[in-house]
């Protein structure tokens, strides 16, 4: 039976994909925030909320995850606000702070479940890591609801954000309410990384949201190409490591999203740089030598 | 008539850096803030704005209206990105997006003001070059571009002459003049004394709190400058002072 025909590979394929386009520009634009980590410490500061739900109702419900992740990536998120303005702890030590420790509520939680003797609790461990091939109907339609929930936005307010990005003093200075806006946008990014914890993992999360946009900056200096680019490094990745995960035994799809986005991201380096010497194209080499003077 | 009227103004982030400031700035004049490193400049144009976490006091603009439409803000060049991923016009577009809802576009009015903003600083032909391509005074001349692209009648600058070359000074300063004459308000803290007289009408010295405001031939005396720059006084080779007529 051809892959095409197994709907089990449709549902990962998809779900892959939709994860891939909006982890890819959602993480693009916190990139450019320079809030590259931002993505990662709210993926570790989602898990102690999925733990503290499921000990609570014993159930692993996407609605329930996606709530309870929420909540507790929010919880963070306000952490590293009140660490930064309070106290004299710099963005960066405060984001590090609050990533282990919420992350190792988590696994405390996590290994107090795993010990006892509560039911449905076999999928918890795979938030670690992730397990696309587990996807069901189910889970994808809840990937369909967030991506579109996620580009709308973007392609709604990308304007303001872009303008917040570059110079939120400025920004201010407009009179433009920046804290609603940064708020809304680290809803929509937590919305984006609790859906993608099922398939790429609490760990590998960040890779899924920075590296995309890293390599599109290889190719395009203009940010609404750079996030169409990124959106497709994304899908490519996703379409690679589904097939290879699902032809070859013990291959898990997240990790391989993950090391092909790397693979995409050293050939670009490579590519541009054979460019820049006119190893490649003569004709090109023009306009490389322009893009690589101004970096 | 008074561009910007303060009354006990106290500025600060953790504490008050710059303390009761009651000072009346007229309008259509070109005023200067100067002060020695730390005195509080930058803050006073953040605080105008309401950019700063401790406020006390009161600040009143022309027409009484609110800071966000009343007053256009040019930052320090080096507190953005110049690497972020965006060409000139859509920077200066920025400016016009204070009046734009968060889901609406620029119309065709808001096109053509930022393509006059940028003939006004000779940018124009720029448009649609990467800010990442651009030279310090460049830089300066899209951001002052998008200031004016906000239409307002008074344009807060901190430090627009720093590393600048001379081709931009120069516009600058026929610029500044052109916006007198339209009865537009400046207030740029400045750094050089040796041009303040030739660029500015009026000079506000601070240093922690509020030393003299006035127009320059009256407030730029020795005394004065002694009292801003407590004995770290600059040079002042071509420096026309007015002394003391007693």
């Amino acid at each position: 039976m051809s892959l095409w025909q197994d709907a089990n590979f449709i549902w990962v394929l998809t779900g892959t994909l939709l994860l891939g386009v909006s982890a890819a520009t959602i993480g693009g634009m916190a990139v450019l925030r320079q809030r590259a980590l931002i993505g990662d410490v709210l993926a570790h500061a989602a898990l102690p909320g999925i733990m503290m739900a499921f000990i609570l109702f014993e159930s692993t419900q996407p609605g329930l995850v996606v709530f309870s992740a929420l909540l507790s990536s929010l919880l963070g998120y306000y952490a590293i606000q009140f660490l930064t303005q309070q106290t004299k702890i710099k963005t960066d030590t405060a984001m590090a702070v609050v990533l282990s420790l919420f992350f190792a509520v988590g696994l405390m939680l996590l290994s107090f479940i795993q010990n006892s003797t509560m039911e449905n609790k076999s999928g918890l461990d795979k938030l670690l890591f992730g397990q696309a091939a587990a996807m069901n109907a189910n889970d994808v339609n809840w990937l369909i609801v967030i991506t579109l929930l996620a580009l709308s936005y973007l392609v709604i307010v990308f304007h303001k954000l872009r303008l917040i990005s570059f110079d939120p003093t400025y920004a201010q200075s407009l009179g433009l309410k920046v804290k609603r806006y940064e708020l809304s946008f680290a809803l929509v990014l937590v919305f984006t990384i609790v859906i993608g914890l099922q398939i790429v993992g609490v760990i590998l999360m960040a890779a899924a949201l920075l590296i995309p946009i890293s390599i599109a900056r290889f190719w395009s200096q203009s940010l609404p190409v750079l996030l169409w680019l990124a959106a497709l490094f994304a899908m490519i990745s996703a379409l690679i490591s589904t097939q290879l995960s699902m032809q070859i035994a013990n291959m898990p799809t997240g990790p391989w999203m993950v090391v092909i986005l790397g693979v995409l991201f050293a050939l670009s380096w490579a590519l541009r740089w054979a460019l820049s010497r006119g190893w490649v194209s003569t004709k090109k080499h023009a306009q490389t030598a322009g893009n690589q003077a101004d970096v | 008539m008074n561009a910007i009227e303060t009354q006990r103004l106290s500025l600060g982030y953790n504490q008050f850096i710059l303390k009761n400031i009651s000072i009346q700035l007229p309008a259509a004049q070109r005023i200067a803030i100067i002060g020695p490193n730390g005195a509080g400049k930058s803050t006073f144009l953040k605080g105008l704005i309401n950019l700063l976490p401790l406020r006390q006091g009161q600040v009143r603009f022309l027409d009484g209206a609110n800071p966000a439409p009343a007053l256009a803000y040019v930052p320090q060049r080096e507190e953005v990105d110049w690497d972020f991923p965006i060409n000139v016009f859509d920077v200066v577009m920025m400016g016009r997006h204070g009046q734009l809802k968060f889901w609406q576009r620029p119309n065709k009015q808001d096109h053509d003001l930022v393509r006059e903003s940028l003939e006004k600083v000779g940018m124009l032909d720029f448009a649609s070059r990467q800010i990442s391509q651009l030279s310090g005074g460049q830089q300066q001349r899209v951001f002052i571009a998008r200031a004016l692209a906000q239409q307002a009648p008074i344009t807060l600058m901190d430090e627009p002459f720093a590393g600048v070359d001379m081709t931009t000074e120069n516009a600058l300063v026929a610029l500044f003049a052109e916006l007198k004459a339209q009865n537009q308000t400046l207030v740029c803290v400045h750094h050089d004394l040796n041009t303040l007289a030739r660029y500015f009408d009026w000079v506000v010295m601070i240093n922690g709190g509020l030393i003299a405001s006035g127009p320059i031939h009256q407030a730029l005396t020795l005394d004065n400058l002694q009292k801003t720059f407590e004995g770290r006084l600059p040079l002042l080779e071509n420096l026309q002072l007015t002394e003391p007529s007693l």
